[in-house]
Parts: structure tokens; C-alpha cells; sequence
């Protein structure tokens, strides 16, 4: 089964804001956008479940009709709990690493 | 209303990051007469909370600033400026003040500016708390107290807020012969928004105007921060260009441009109201430039947000690398056993150790699911924090020598595990911050605790 990374042509996290990590996905057309859109295999659910943290702090997933577009928003969770950008345990305090795991999950 | 020209830039502290071609088609824009009002962010807290704790400041770059505040000047419309680099509180601020007096100073010219701190004094703060207002917090993340407490404003380091369009616009009636007003901290949909709204631009076309330039040319095609964009507002909508024939802008670029650096595409809470853009509609007009419309404005109770630091400690890294599996094999035995001793030899509420181990686990944490997959090499990087300084550097040692000889099972090197590619092996970063302030105050009036004072430069 493909993975999710071969429908984009974009695919990146950032910080929005300190406390919330956001996934930015442009679909290489609306094809792609309706395909991964239609399989309904990104659920609040399953995100949790990838990033081994509470459905609770899945913030929101976005589908952008007009561009092509998804978004998905996660409080930022580590070791300790919920954590801001700059908090020590925190790895990655722009947020631009943490795409990876969604990229392989499978449409 | 006749049309309205926002020239948009990022007025920030990145040395030599702007061509000068870039710089020359956004002069010759103003030169033309084409541009109303020059607009820019240059405050942002996206880099974490160091800067806003420590006052460290990006110092502001020269040649970015001094030939479009000159234009704007030679001109005679105004400019509309956030700055301070990083944070924007008053220490952030004044170096970007200086550079305006030698600009003023060196041209034998005359800049009257309104400036406008983003700095929230503390006793004011507490009154309002004192007083019964409600600051909760603006996400509901359990990493943030629900309510703002006096005891929060007192650990912050430095407290700024982000104010919204308002205080600026009153600068602007307030002193109507100025050429500018610089502010430190401030909304950066707020910047652009204060002089179309002076004109009579409604406030759903204000407010989506400035969110699709707020990044300047980060809403082009191909998305650069370096460059400058031109939106112009009609009655029903606006059009949005680079000025950089370089560049395009495409509905793509544009629309796209929505969902950056937020966590919802489709709504943006500000002060005083919410942009829905949803509905909005983008068209192409040529191969460079956009019409959007279609955005609502929904009002709120008026809030701005507050943004604080407090105080962690002083931090002391190590880096060392590993390549024996036996090693690799009891890492987490290695660190444990490290940082317990530690616990024996300080009190445990006086410092704090964290671990990321790169090559296993180090980016990811605890969402990593190959964390059992054991590497051929990994690097640690272990963080020692303390209030007190002395004792952070002593503690940083013991660590360091703690995990150089630790005796974990299995081990036949016992002249020392890992390899230190430092020769410094104990690092001390400076001091550390966590954001402990990130909520919401509710404000009668917008502007009361963001005066404007008039400056004449140079002075």
C-alpha cells in the first residue's frame, strides 16, 4: 500500500505557537487530495496511536478543499506530559522534525 | 473608498538576507508612488522562549531598514513597524531605536516616529489580576496554568503582549505629522491592518489583507522570506503581487499561505474578533498577481495576548558519542544510574537532567517506534539545569564523569565508554527559560496599557 508521503508534494511540521505542532500537507493534485481524503485512514485515532500520545491532545485535522490541502494540529507531547517549544526535554523546539511518522503511515 | 497600497516586509535582524535587487524594486514601488503605507513584522516568538528570558537581541540589520524608511520619508507616506528581532519587549526594541537615530543622524534627516513599547509592566498586571479580570490561558493545554496568577507574573522574566491594530491607529490620529510608528512586540496582522483601517477599509478585508502579507513574500511562489509583496485594497477584496519581478504570487501560493505557522487554516482568533476565511475566494488576475476575497469578521470580547518567561536556570551540556553495543545496549542503565547519583549527592528540586539520545530516540522522544532497535553508534546529549550556578557546573562534571565511567553490566572498558568530540566536554549554554505566560487579558480599552510617546530623531 502506497504511503502517505507519495501523495504530497509538501509535507512539513512547524511550531504553531509554543504549545502546538503543526503538519502542513499539499497534495500533488486533487486526485491525490481526494484519494487520502476519501480513505479516511487520518483520524484523531490513528494520529494518537502513531505518535503514542492521548487522543486528547490531538488539537484538530483540516481538510482544505481549495488548495488541495490537509492540517493537522497536535498538542506538543513528551516524556513528562504536555510540553511548550524550549521546555528542556523538548527535542525539537521549532517543531521541524516531526513529520516522519506520519509520512509512512499507510492510504 | 479610493485604492489602498500596503508595501509588506519582514523588518527583521537577518544581516545581508535581502538582495539588492529586492530592496531596489520595493524603493522604486514607493519611488513610483504606487505604495500608501509601508508595513512590517519584526517581532516573533517562533524560536522559543530564550530571547524574551535572556534579552539576547538580533540585532537589527542596516541595509534591510535604512533605504525603505528613506523612501517611505522622501515619499511622505508613512511606515508601520514591529521590532526587536526575536521578542519584542523593550531591550529587544532599543537597539532597532538606535539604528533608526544614526539612519536619522547620517542622512541629516528628520524622522518624527511614534513609538509604541510591547513591554507589559508587572505591577500593572497584578492590579488587573487584583482587580478580578479573568486571564486564562490561550490554549487549553494542561502545560498552562488555566487562570493567571500573581504568583506567575512575579516568576516572569519579562512580560510582553501582542497588541492588536488599535494603539497604533490612535498613534496615527494622535500625531498626525508623524512619518512612523515603530512599535515593540504587536499583533503582525495588527501592523498592517492600522492604516487601511484609518482609510475606511472594513475590517474583514483589513484583517485578510494583512494575514495573506503579514510574511510578505513567504506567500509567493516559490515562498521566500527575503522579499518584499504589494497588496492593494478595493471596495470588495484586494490584490496581492510581489514586487520583485522575480516572483509570482498564484492562487496556490496565496490560498496555500493559510494554513503556515497556525494550527487552524480556517479561523484566526485576534484581538477583538476572528477571520474566518473559509469562504474567502482566490482568483488569478495575470501569472504574477492574486484577488482574494470573501473573508468574515466575527467580533469577540477584546483580549490581548500575553506572552512570559520564567527563569529554569543555568544549563550545562555535554556531547559524547558511542559506538561499543555493549554500551548502546545499557544506555538507559548508563543515564539512570547517572542522574541517581546525582539525587545522592544534591537536592533533587535543585536541578533537573534530560537526556535526548540521537541515533535512537533523540528526535522524536517518545513517539519514536524504532526506540528498541538498538544503533551501531549513538550521541548523547545530556542538559544539567540549576538555579545556582555553581552548583549547576559541579553537578555538569559529576554527570559527565558519571557516564565516562559508569560501571554498567557487561563492561570491559574501563578506562572510560564514550568518546567526548568536544575539548571542552562540560558546555555552559547560559541561562535557560520556559514559557509560563501565554494568556489572554481582557482589555476595555485596547490601548491602555500601550501608550504612544513622540521621538524625534535624531536626538
Amino acid at each position: 500500500m502506497p504511503k502517505l508521503v507519495e501523495f504530497t508534494e509538501v509535507f512539513r511540521t512547524k511550531n504553531a505557537e509554543p504549545f502546538i505542532t503543526t503538519f502542513d500537507l499539499f497534495f500533488k493534485d486533487k486526485e491525490s487530495y481526494d484519494r487520502v481524503k476519501g480513505s479516511g485512514v487520518i483520524t484523531p485515532e490513528k494520529v494518537a496511536e502513531t505518535y503514542n500520545i492521548p487522543i486528547e491532545a490531538v488539537y484538530g485535522i483540516y481538510f482544505i478543499d481549495n488548495v488541495n490541502a490537509m492540517k493537522l494540529s497536535i498538542y506538543k507531547y513528551g516524556p513528562n506530559g504536555y510540553m511548550a517549544s524550549g521546555d528542556p526535554e523538548n527535542p525539537d523546539s521549532q517543531g521541524t522534525q516531526q513529520h516522519i511518522l506520519l509520512m509512512n503511515i499507510e492510504i | 473608498m479610493s485604492q489602498l497600497s500596503i508595501l509588506s516586509y519582514l523588518v527583521d535582524g537577518r544581516i545581508g538576507a535581502r538582495s539588492e535587487e529586492a530592496i531596489q524594486h520595493a524603493v522604486n514601488a514607493i519611488e513610483s508612488g504606487e505604495v500608501d503605507v509601508v508595513s512590517g513584522q519584526g517581532t516573533g516568538m517562533d524560536a522559543g522562549p530564550y530571547y524574551l528570558g535572556s534579552g539576547e537581541v538580533l540585532p537589527p540589520s542596516r541595509p534591510d531598514i535604512e533605504p525603505i524608511i528613506l523612501a517611505a520619508k522622501r515619499r511622505g507616506i508613512p511606515f508601520v513597524f514591529s521590532m526587536g528581532g526575536t521578542a519584542g519587549a523593550d531591550i529587544h526594541l532599543q537597539p532597532y531605536l538606535d539604528l533608526i537615530n544614526q539612519i536619522a543622524r547620517d542622512n541629516k534627516t528628520s524622522l518624527k516616529i511614534a513609538v509604541i513599547s510591547g513591554e507589559v509592566d508587572k505591577e500593572y498586571l497584578r492590579g488587573k489580576i487584583r482587580d478580578g479580570a479573568q486571564v486564562k490561558r490561550l490554549f487549553e493545554t494542561p502545560r498552562l496554568p488555566p487562570l493567571l496568577s500573581i504568583e506567575d507574573v512575579d516568576r516572569a522574566e519579562r512580560i510582553q503582549a501582542q497588541m492588536g491594530a488599535e494603539p497604533i491607529i490612535k498613534a496615527l490620529e494622535q500625531f498626525p505629522d508623524i512619518d512612523g510608528v515603530i512599535t515593540g512586540r504587536a499583533l503582525d496582522v495588527g501592523v498592517h491592518m492600522a492604516y487601511p483601517l484609518i482609510r475606511g477599509v472594513d475590517w474583514a478585508t483589513a484583517a485578510h489583507a494583512a494575514k495573506v502579507i503579514e510574511c510578505s513574500s513567504m506567500a509567493c511562489d516559490p515562498a521566500t522570506p527575503f522579499d518584499f509583496v504589494l497588496a492593494t485594497i478595493d471596495g470588495a477584496g484586494f490584490t496581492v503581487k510581489p514586487t520583485n519581478p522575480a516572483l509570482r504570487c498564484s492562487v496556490k501560493s496565496i490560498a496555500g499561505h493559510a494554513l503556515y505557522e497556525r494550527e487552524n487554516p480556517a479561523e484566526e482568533r485576534n484581538p477583538g474578533g476572528t477571520l474566518d476565511v473559509s469562504e474567502a475566494v482566490y482568483e488569478a488576475v495575470d501569472d504574477r498577481t492574486v484577488r482574494c476575497s470573501g473573508a468574515t469578521w466575527v467580533e469577540d470580547p477584546y483580549t490581548v495576548k500575553l506572552e512570559g518567561v520564567e527563569f529554569a536556570g543555568y544549563e550545562y551540556i555535554s556531547i559524547c558519542g558511542i559506538r561499543d553495543e555493549i554500551c548502546i545496549q545499557n544506555i538507559d542503565w548508563i543515564m539512570d544510574s547517572a542522574k541517581e547519583h546525582l539525587r545522592s549527592v544534591a537536592q533533587e528540586e535543585e536541578f533537573e537532567v534530560h537526556y535526548s539520545v540521537f541515533g535512537r530516540d533523540g528526535v522524536l522522544g517518545p513517539s519514536e517506534p524504532m526506540r528498541d532497535v538498538v544503533p551501531h553508534e549513538v550521541g548523547l546529549l545530556t542538559k544539567l539545569i540549576c538555579k545556582d550556578k555553581d552548583l549547576a557546573e559541579r553537578l555538569a562534571h559529576t554527570l559527565r564523569i558519571r557516564i565516562f565511567m559508569s560501571p554498567y553490566p557487561g563492561r570491559r572498558t574501563t578506562a572510560g565508554s564514550v568518546a567526548f568530540p568536544l575539548q571542552n566536554r562540560v558546555v555552559h549554554t547560559g541561562g535557560v527559560y520556559k514559557f509560563n505566560i501565554w494568556h489572554l487579558l481582557p482589555l476595555d480599552d485596547p490601548c491602555e496599557p500601550f501608550p504612544a510617546r513622540l521621538v524625534n530623531y535624531p536626538n
